[in-house]
């Protein structure tokens, strides 16, 4: 019974630090607009016809995409890809709220899996980002600043709260599958590599064994490769950031700054090995930041309160 | 938070846990995160394209090439324990993907490269062991 009751006591507590106590809408919106706008971007970066061809070529499909009895026609995949444009787009706007959502998932599904898991071997390049997309796919992003709370306005209905628990929980589970990510990957590297993993040259390995395969090899990635010392503060480096990200779920106001070193990891990783983790670097510190805070700095008036919309 | 929200949540959330961790298989997007976690071996082994043209010149593909896929050490594993049919049809498929973005691709020759990783010279690996394991054109 006692421990009944010191969990109970407990929970507020544990609920408020993992981000589930009533908030501001500032974090969902940020985090509405952030997400859906970069898998707008990076679909827009990529050529449809050539990912269907790529993949029509090199078919041999993993995990989910073995569903498919065939490599999809080319016309099937320009059709998802600018579906995946359209409706990502439309669910940054906050347009149809989570059904927009719902709806992004299969195409982004299809050509990001194509892209990443269609050759035979998996690349991560995308998944954090669609994992974001498919957990986030019911909750309630649209309620403010968004084109379903035009549309509300304009039908003369109440605005809804602007602090609630109902836009707190989307960016609190984001937080949460970002600390796993990159927390999974810190736990990984002690456990199969241990100790070795911070060796300089177990770092070194790992780097000429990329840079070697490249024609034009990154002078940065030489540089610290070459250098016993930098390639050991490289591995302490990101085996300290990946450990460390966990730390936002017990102080949220270090979110800034283990977001930075999100940032830095990815694009010094892009910059030296080669490693383009770029949507990934735009989405994970999404959660992490501390929108309200800096949306109060600028001093711009909070919206009226009002009840909670569905969606 | 409604209950099939939590559901949901708690479901996508167990996955990207389970997989995360090693715990169950990747299951895309759900995926294991311990990339680079082993120590680095020793030596570098890996498949490399090589490209012949009309005129006789010789091209060697590496990874920005071709689906990062190919060239690691799990595709030459799979390639080396595939049967003469499966490696003529892996052949084929990369002299199409050459000769898709060169047509003066004449034949494709598949090596297999070994070197000391912390053996170098300059910038580069000191010794280079090639051994070709077929071609096709």
């Amino acid at each position: 019974v006692s421990t009944a009751t010191g969990a109970r006591a407990w929970a507020p507590l544990v609920s408020e630090r993992l981000g589930f106590a009533p908030a501001p809408a500032t974090g969902m919106v940020a985090l509405r607009v952030g997400l859906y706008g970069a898998i707008a971007i990076w679909a827009l970066t990529l050529s449809p016809t050539e990912v269907a061809e790529t993949a029509a070529l090199h078919w041999e499909p993993r995990s989910v995409l073995r569903l498919l009895p065939a490599p999809p026609p080319t016309a099937g995949v320009v059709a998802a890809w600018a579906a995946t444009i359209v409706l990502a787009c439309a669910a940054a706007l906050g347009w149809r709220g989570p059904l927009t959502r719902a709806a992004l998932v299969p195409p982004l599904v299809l050509v990001a899996g194509l892209v990443d898991a269609s050759f035979g071997s998996l690349s991560h390049r995308t998944a954090l980002t669609v994992v974001l997309a498919l957990v986030l796919a019911p909750a309630p992003l649209a309620a403010h600043w968004s084109l379903d709370a035009r549309r509300r306005r304009r039908a003369g209905e109440p605005a809804p709260a602007w602090r609630t628990a109902a836009w707190a929980w989307p960016v609190a589970v984001a937080r949460i599958v970002v600390v796993l990510v990159y927390l999974s990957a810190g736990v990984a590297k002690l456990r199969f590599g241990g100790v070795g993993w911070l060796r300089p040259e177990s770092f070194q390995r790992w780097t000429y064994s990329r840079l070697d395969r490249m024609e034009e090899p990154s002078q940065l990635g030489l540089w610290i490769a070459e250098n016993p010392a930098l390639a050991a503060a490289a591995a302490a480096g990101i085996l300290v950031l990946q450990l460390s990200v966990v730390s936002v779920l017990v102080w949220p106001r270090l979110g800034p700054w283990v977001a930075g070193g999100i940032v830095a990891f990815h694009v010094g990783s892009w910059l030296a090995l080669g490693l383009q983790f770029l949507l990934q670097a735009a989405v994970a510190p999404l959660p992490l930041l501390p929108w309200e805070r800096w949306r109060g700095r600028l001093g711009r008036p909070r919206p009226p309160v009002g009840p909670v919309p569905p969606g | 938070m409604d209950r099939w929200q939590r559901t949901w949540v708690a479901a996508v959330t167990g996955l990207v846990a389970l997989t995360g961790f090693g715990i169950l298989p990747d299951l895309w997007p759900f995926v294991s995160w311990g990339m680079f976690s082993s120590p680095a071996r020793d030596v570098s082994d890996y498949l490399v394209v090589v490209a012949v043209h009309e005129d006789g010149t010789r091209t060697v593909h590496r990874d920005e090439r071709l689906p990062g896929g190919y060239l690691r050490e799990g595709y030459l594993h799979r390639f080396e324990q595939a049967g003469q049919d499966q490696r003529r049809r892996e052949c084929a498929r990369m002299l199409d993907d050459l000769r898709s973005r060169d047509a003066t691709v004449e034949h494709v020759e598949l090596e297999r490269w070994r070197w000391d990783l912390l053996d170098r010279v300059g910038t580069g690996p000191a010794e280079v062991e090639r051994t070709r394991l077929g071609g096709c054109a």
